[in-house]
């Protein structure tokens, strides 16, 4: 059904239309009947951040490059809007068509965060089909899902009916190719999925039994028939030959990042051992720059855009920045287009990058030290002595910035209130370094602002085992902190701890929460990223009603032994090297990158047989 | 360098239409961009696209004579202007015409309406003699909503009918509504007197701008 005559009416009623029509720049139509697969790609969140995310637009493009497929996006509708499609009973549609979801051959979801969840269930709802994957009879549409929580999907594995684990350029491909198949040959959709587990990467969910300890703890996950015992995450081997988008889809409505977007590279070679980012996207490959110098003037040429970012877990470590940046500044400086830096790690910070930045725009800096004391940032292995924060600081005022951002965590493993304080007392101390400058600039004064965020222990990172602190004890250092705090010069800025628990609670849950998600999601939840949507009483409420205690999964600590829910699904680095990080995690003691040297995590086995390379080029 | 000004006349129909001025704005600087065009930036210490809007259409409203002035830093072709600029635009945006100015806007007084009304339950030959009622009325008072607060304003002598015609379930009409910077009618603000005078709202509405004109009747060019 296409809904275009019904929208007509309603979309004179909404906040920022253009959200909900399609037809921007660079979307790509195509005949319905001339498609053998019609694809709806799903973000869980509203068009302005889903239209933010680059993983989508190389996906969307990705698709589309095929004649045989049309793949087509799709958003979750604003609280005003989603009321108007209940009232008129108008389904959830792609925006490039504008028919409804059911005539969709696949939709996929990306899982970009734990608090998406429930938008993922809402978002079938409103497309009119039944959430849960059992209750979904027949090949079409098929309903898949992908990025980083997909590490952990047995949450949703309810809902979804497969999931794609680590890179998608060809594992997408190959899903797709496999459904032509079974489209054409009739397969059931137990056909299909059967034969889909057995491509490398995808994981289906219903092929797997979990057995539970008397004390709740997994016992065993097995196979059914011939699914694989364990599913490995898929990589890109070289990032200079994979698929790149020509051109962005171009909004008209201003959304979180609208600019072209370069990904310099893949992976982290640094090992921060809270950050799940750094554990699961490993081996880390770069791009040449002459690859990346190509895809920017792409870019520009094809969205008009006047800002161009580079991209990735750390683009200071990112080895040829140099020479990108003066291939690039060569032409963008004529062009008119901006260059941004985000990513940049402290000690990577020199005057000459310094130098490069200030030709660009000259904003404020922002710099992640994570913890405010010595001994916490070796526990979490994020190697930058305060020494270098002082260096970086000083030489920023140097070049004329006044205002530092800092970002900081609180509830870290072996955290003490020493350590809390030690936050406020760095930034006392960068406070101070300003005003001792002789040669700070003139007549302007400093402004400090630290943001601390609750630490969310995640699956396949070396804290996966450790517990996290409660509310009480989150709003507690909060407080303390707040209280430290003596400049007018500093500023700080936390959230309420009661989302960061739910969303540990949902990163390392096991399938049993499917309940509690559902339960959550019918009593209203669905954009729970969203402060004003956001309702713990909710999902206190879907978790009493199962007997679940919410403290199982955030607040209990796991010892080695232990199988997590994720036991079966593979991301390359070993369990063995994430207890020998956590072991040294307890002894304050640190890990060398990947450039100084392989600690042997096991990424590299993803490259395969044969093919092993160092990760570090 | 040269500035040549030139007023690029568009349509913006569709659903384009769900744009809003801001939004069309960016939409037209980075269309240029992509162009080619030799567009001339404002020198200033953070060079942007200069682009200036006579009467931008807003938000809901399709338009057939929007324009938008640029300059250029050497002489092309109008139709070159047009056809570039034009192949650059989304759907829904189309590059008709190309000239040097002609007129300040300021000359703007008036701009004409094509208004669709759909009744799905009334009969739209009656709501025509409605609106014909109240047209004869010697004045409309609506509450018009401003920075300063809501007042009370007369729009009678700001409205004409040039044209009213039933189609099936359809009133169409011909409007021509005060276009200006000093005193401006949106259709809505008409068509929501008629919607209160009449005591219903029709099931659906489409309006459309085919023509700016100035205190003269002359077309804005």
């Amino acid at each position: 059904m296409n809904v275009q005559d019904m929208l007509e009416g309603i979309l004179d009623k909404v906040q920022k239309p253009a959200r909900y029509i399609g037809g921007e720049l660079n979307s790509v139509t195509k005949d319905p009947k001339a498609v053998d697969v019609r694809f709806a790609f799903c973000f869980p969140d509203l068009y302005e951040i889903g239209m933010s995310h680059l993983g989508m637009k190389i996906l969307y493009s990705l698709k589309n490059a095929r004649e045989d497929i049309w793949c087509e996006r799709v958003f979750a509708p604003a609280e005003d809007m989603e009321t108007l499609m209940r009232e008129k009973e108008i389904p959830l549609y792609g925006l490039e068509s504008l028919d409804t979801l059911t005539e969709f051959d696949m939709i996929g979801f990306t899982l970009q965060y734990e608090l998406s969840f429930t938008a993922v269930l809402n978002m079938l709802d409103l497309a009119g089909l039944p959430v849960r994957s059992a209750d979904r009879v027949g090949l079409s549409p098929i309903v898949m899902a992908g990025g980083p929580c997909a590490c952990n999907p047995e949450p949703l594995s309810a809902f979804v009916d497969l999931f794609v684990l680590g890179e998608g350029e060809e594992v997408n491909l190959e899903m797709i190719d496999l459904y032509k198949t079974a489209k054409a040959q009739g397969w059931s959709k137990e056909r299909y999925l059967r034969a889909a587990a057995r491509i490398p990467g995808i994981y289906v969910p219903s092929l797997y039994d979990v057995a539970y300890n008397a004390d709740g703890t997994v016992a065993a996950i097995s196979p059914v028939g011939d699914a694989p015992a364990t599913v490995s995450k898929r990589i890109i081997t070289d990032l200079d030959k994979v698929f790149f988008p020509e051109a962005f889809v171009v909004p008209f409505i201003d959304i979180v990042h609208d600019r072209a977007i370069l990904e310099v590279l893949r992976g982290c070679l640094r090992g921060c051992r809270f950050c799940q980012a750094g554990f699961i996207y490993r081996p880390f490959r770069e791009k040449s720059h002459e690859t990346l110098n190509k895809n920017a003037l792409n870019l520009v040429a094809s969205t008009g855009y006047e800002e161009i970012s580079l991209t990735s877990l750390s683009t200071s470590d990112y080895s040829e920045i140099q020479p990108l940046l003066g291939c690039m500044l060569g032409w963008t400086e004529e062009e008119k287009v901006n260059l941004s830096l985000p990513s940049l790690r402290i000690d990577s910070f020199s005057p000459g990058l310094l130098e490069q930045i200030a030709k660009v725009r000259k904003s404020g800096l922002t710099f992640a030290p994570e913890a405010g004391t010595q001994r916490m940032r070796d526990v979490i292995n994020k190697n930058i002595t305060e020494d270098e924060i002082m260096r970086t600081c000083r030489t920023a005022f140097q070049g004329g910035y006044t205002s530092v951002k800092l970002y900081f965590m609180l509830g870290l493993p072996t955290e003490t209130m020493e350590d809390v304080e030690g936050i406020a007392a760095l930034a006392q101390r960068i406070v101070d370094l300003y005003y001792s400058m002789p040669d700070k600039p003139k007549g302007k004064g400093v402004q400090v602002s630290i943001s601390a965020a609750c630490f969310v222990p995640k699956p396949f990172t070396p804290f996966e085992f450790e517990q996290q602190d409660s509310m009480e004890l989150f709003l507690e250092k909060q407080k303390h902190l707040k209280s430290c705090i003596r400049s007018k010069k500093i500023s700080f800025r936390y959230h309420d701890g009661t989302t960061s628990v739910l969303e540990a609670v949902l990163a390392r849950g096991d399938r049993r929460l499917c309940d509690v998600v559902e339960d959550a999601w019918r009593a209203g939840s669905k954009l729970d990223g969203w402060d004003e949507h956001f309702s713990r009483q909710r999902w206190d409420n879907a978790f009493a009603r199962h007997g679940m205690d919410p403290a199982f999964y955030a607040a209990r600590r796991r010892s080695y032994d232990e199988i997590p829910p994720w036991s079966h699904l593979d991301y390359g680095v070993s369990k063995r090297y994430l207890i020998a990080e956590h072991r040294k995690a307890m002894e304050a003691a640190t890990t060398r990158n990947c450039r100084e040297g392989c600690s042997a995590c096991g990424a590299a086995e993803l490259y395969g047989e044969g093919k092993r390379v160092l990760p570090c080029r | 360098m040269q500035m040549i000004p030139v007023r690029i006349f568009f349509e913006k129909t569709g659903r384009a239409k769900y744009t809003s001025h801001l939004d069309t704005m960016r939409t037209m600087t980075r269309a240029l961009k992509r162009s080619g065009l030799p567009v001339w930036y404002t020198q200033g210490f953070n060079p942007h696209l200069y682009s200036t809007f006579p009467l931008p259409i807003a938000l809901g409203y399709e338009s057939l004579c929007e324009s938008v002035d640029i300059r250029l830093t050497r002489p092309v072709e109008m139709d070159e202007v047009v056809r570039r600029f034009d192949g650059a635009l989304p759907p829904g945006l189309r590059a008709r015409r190309a000239a040097p100015p002609e007129m300040d806007a300021s000359l703007i007084a008036w701009g004409d309406y094509e208004v669709t009304l759909r009744y799905l339950e009334a009969d739209p030959a009656v709501m025509a003699g409605k609106l014909e009622a109240l047209l004869r009325q010697p004045e409309i008072q609506v509450t018009k909503r401003t920075k300063k607060g809501d007042k009370l304003l007369d729009i009678r002598p700001l409205v004409e009918l040039l044209g009213m015609e039933v189609r099936g379930n359809i009133l169409a009409l011909e409007l021509r509504l005060a276009s200006g910077n000093t005193t401006n009618i949106n259709p809505t603000l008409f068509l929501k007197a008629f919607y209160d005078w009449c005591g219903l709202e029709p099931d659906g509405v489409r309006i459309v701008r085919i023509k700016i004109l100035t205190k003269e009747l002359a077309e804005f060019l």
